[in-house]
C-alpha cells in the first residue's frame, strides 16, 4: 500500500521531534510542576467558591493543561517555519506533496501532541495530585479534542498572519497569556471583576475552562458541555477561515513570508 | 511525441523589474539542456517557473505536456528539482531524507530500499547513510540535496548549480549520474557556472542574457559559431603592431585568431622576427565553450 503524503509528512516530523525532544518534554514537565505547586493554593479557592468536596488539583490541572496546550501550538508553528527556513516548503511540493498535504501532516502532528500532552497531565493529576473527574469521561475527551482542534487552528492562523517566525512567537505569547488569564484558567472567573467576566466570553479558553469545570467539579455529561464544545469549534472555524484567507493571498505572491 | 518541456514566449517580472522576456525552450526525452548566464540572468527564476513554484506573467510553460501552474497534481512526483539553495533536513539522516523524498515522489514501499540505495551508491553516500545531514560537510550536504531530486526517478530533472562547493570527485560522480539518467530517458535542465562541466556533459546549451535567449545549440555548434582558436603571444612590454586579421592587444598579450593553429604558429613566429628578443611565450588558446560564451555575452544578440 502506498504511504499517503500526509502520513509521510507526519512520520517525518515525528523523527524531527524524536531527535530534538526538548521543547516537547519541557511542555510536559513544566505544567506538571506548576500543577503540583499550585494545587494547595487552589484548595482554598475551591472552598471559597463553595465546592467543598473539590481538591486543588481539580482546578490546577485543567488550568495548566489549557495554558500549556496553547503553548504546545508553538511546536506546530516551529515545524511550519522550519520548512521555510530550510527551503523545503517548495521542494516538498515539487516532490509530490501539496501544500495541503504538508499542512495536513502538521495539523495531525499538532493534534496528536496536544492530546498526548493533556492525557499525560490529566493522568498525572488523577494518579498523583488527587484530581477527581466526577462527570462523564466521554465529555472530558470530547472537550479535550475541541481544545486540540482550537489550538491547532489558532497556530495555523498565527503562522499565516505573522510576517516572521519571531513575530508569530511574540503574538503567541501575548495572546496565550492574556486569554488564559482572562478566560479563567489561572484565576477562577468568579474571583475577577465583572468587566473581566464580560470579556472572558470572547476567549476560547473561557469556554474550555467552563466545560472542564462542569465535567470535573460539577459531574456533568455530554449534554452539559455541549455549548462549550460548540464554542470551541466555532473559534476553530474562525481561525481556519483566517488561515485559509491568508494562505490564498500568500499563494498569489509565490508563498513567501 | 510531445516534448518533456516546452516553453514559449515566457516572460517574468518582479515588480517593475523584467527578469525574463520571450524565452523559448524545447527539450525532449533523454536530452540534457544546460542553461548558462551571468549572475542575475534569470536561470533560477526560469527553473523555478518550470518547477511550478514561481508564477510567470507571459507565455506558456508545458512540462510533460501539462500546464504546471494550472494542474500541479498532474506532474506531481514526475519532476525532480534541486534548487540553488540546499533544501534538506539537517536533523534527519541521509537515508531518512532520501526515503522521505522518495515516498513523496511516489516510490512504493517495496521499491524504496532499492531506489535509495542506488542513488546513495551513485553519489558515494552509502557510508554516511546513517549520519544526520547536519554532521556532514558542505559538499556532502550538496550531494544529498542533489540525490533527493533523483531518488524517485523523475522524468524531468531540474538541477540548479548542483556542483557548487563539490570536490572534483563529487563533480565527476554527479556528472556521470546525470549523463546516465539522461541515457535512461529523463530530460535534464542543468545550470552551472563551470563551463567545463557543460562540455563534459555534451549538453545542448541555452545562454540567457538581458532576460532573453542569446544563443542556443549543442556545445560544438556554439563553439564553432562563436569561438575561434587564438595564438596568444606574450611580450616584454607592449606587443608590436600587426595587420593580422582580427588581432587584439590585451596589455602585454597579442591575440591572433586562427583557423589552423599548427600552420599559423610558424607564420606568427616568423612575423615576430626582429622583436623575437621581446617575445616571452607563445600559447594556443583553443576555441572552447568559455570563449564562445564570452563572445555571445559580448555580442549580446540572438543569432
Ligand atoms: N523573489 C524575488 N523578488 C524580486 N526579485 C527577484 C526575486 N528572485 C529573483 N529576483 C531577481 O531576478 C533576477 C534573476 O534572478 P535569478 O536568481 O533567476 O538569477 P540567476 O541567473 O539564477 O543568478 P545566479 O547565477 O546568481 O544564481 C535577479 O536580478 C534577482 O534580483
Ligand atoms: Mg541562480
Amino acid at each position: 500500500m502506498p504511504v499517503t503524503p500526509v502520513v509521510a509528512v507526519l512520520h517525518h516530523d515525528l523523527i524531527w521531534l524524536r531527535r530534538d525532544p526538548v521543547p516537547f518534554v519541557t511542555l510536559l514537565l513544566t505544567p506538571c510542576l506548576l500543577m503540583s505547586f499550585t494545587a494547595p493554593l487552589y484548595a482554598g479557592v475551591a472552598s471559597r467558591l463553595g465546592h467543598e468536596g473539590a481538591s486543588g488539583a481539580d482546578f490546577s490541572v485543567p488550568g495548566m493543561a489549557l495554558m500549556f496546550a496553547f503553548f504546545m501550538g508553538g511546536v506546530i508553528k516551529e515545524s511550519i517555519f522550519r520548512e521555510f527556513e530550510l527551503h523545503t516548503w517548495n521542494r516538498v511540493q515539487v516532490s509530490g506533496a501539496s501544500a495541503g498535504d504538508l499542512l495536513g501532516g502538521k495539523i495531525l502532528l499538532g493534534g496528536m501532541l496536544v492530546l498526548g500532552q493533556s492525557s499525560v497531565l490529566f493522568l498525572v493529576g488523577g494518579l498523583l495530585l488527587g484530581l477527581n473527574v466526577r462527570g462523564s469521561m466521554v465529555a472530558l475527551i470530547v472537550l479535550l479534542v475541541g481544545v486540540a482542534v482550537c489550538v491547532v487552528s489558532f497556530s495555523l492562523a498565527l503562522c499565516t498572519l505573522a510576517r516572521s517566525r519571531s513575530q508569530a512567537f511574540a503574538y503567541d505569547r501575548v495572546i496565550t497569556l492574556v486569554w488564559t488569564v482572562l478566560g479563567g484558567a489561572l484565576v477562577p472567573i468568579e474571583l475577577m471583576p465583572s468587566w473581566v467576566r464580560a470579556l472572558a466570553t470572547v476567549t476560547p479558553v473561557h469556554w474550555a475552562v467552563s466545560g472542564l469545570r462542569e465535567v470535573i467539579v460539577g459531574g456533568g455529561g455530554l449534554r452539559q458541555v455541549l455549548l462549550s464544545v460548540a464554542c470551541l469549534f466555532a473559534f476553530s472555524l474562525v481561525f481556519c477561515a483566517i488561515a485559509l484567507w491568508r494562505v490564498s493571498k500568500k499563494v498569489d505572491r509565490g508563498f513567501r513570508w | 511525441m510531445t516534448p518533456s518541456l516546452r516553453v514559449e514566449g515566457l516572460g517574468k517580472r518582479y515588480g517593475e523589474r523584467r527578469v525574463l522576456s520571450g524565452v523559448d525552450l524545447v527539450a525532449g526525452r533523454g536530452e540534457i539542456l544546460a542553461v548558462l548566464g551571468a549572475n542575475g540572468a534569470g536561470k533560477t527564476t526560469l527553473l523555478s517557473i518550470i518547477a511550478g513554484i514561481t508564477s510567470h506573467d507571459e507565455g506558456d510553460v508545458r512540462v510533460l505536456g501539462v500546464d504546471v501552474r494550472a494542474h500541479p497534481k498532474a506532474v506531481r512526483g514526475r519532476i525532480g528539482w534541486a534548487a540553488q539553495d540546499t533544501a534538506v533536513y539537517p536533523t534527519h539522516t541521509v537515508e531518512e531524507n532520501l526515503r522521505y523524498f522518495g515516498t513523496l515522489g511516489g516510490v512504493r514501499r517495496g521499491g524504496l530500499r532499492a531506489s535509495v540505495d542506488a542513488v546513495m551508491e551513485a553519489l558515494d553516500l552509502t557510508r554516511s547513510s546513517r549520519t544526520p545531514v547536519r554532521d556532514l560537510s558542505g559538499g556532502q550536504r550538496r550531494r544529498v540535496h542533489a540525490a533527493c531530486a533523483l531518488v524517485h526517478r523523475p522524468e524531468l530533472i531540474l538541477l540548479d548549480e548542483p556542483t557548487v562547493g563539490a570536490d572534483p570527485e563529487t563533480r565527476r560522480d554527479l556528472l556521470r549520474l546525470v549523463a546516465a539518467i539522461a541515457r535512461d530517458g529523463a530530460t535534464v535542465l542543468y545550470t552551472s557556472h563551470y563551463l567545463g562541466e557543460i562540455e563534459d556533459l555534451d549538453a545542448r546549451v541555452v545562454v540567457l542574457g538581458g532576460g532573453r535567449c542569446l544563443a542556443e545549440g549543442p556545445v560544438s555548434d556554439l563553439v564553432s559559431r562563436h569561438a575561434r582558436s587564438e595564438l596568444v603571444l606574450r611580450f616584454h612590454g607592449p606587443p608590436p603592431t600587426t595587420h593580422w586579421p582580427g588581432a587584439r592587444v590585451d596589455e602585454d598579450l597579442l591575440r591572433l585568431p586562427t583557423a589552423d593553429p599548427a600552420i599559423d604558429i610558424i607564420k606568427a613566429v616568423e612575423w615576430v622576427g626582429a622583436e623575437r628578443d621581446r617575445l616571452r611565450s607563445v600559447d594556443i588558446a583553443k576555441a572552447d565553450l568559455e570563449s564562445a560564451y564570452f563572445n555571445i555575452l559580448r555580442a549580446g544578440s540572438c543569432p
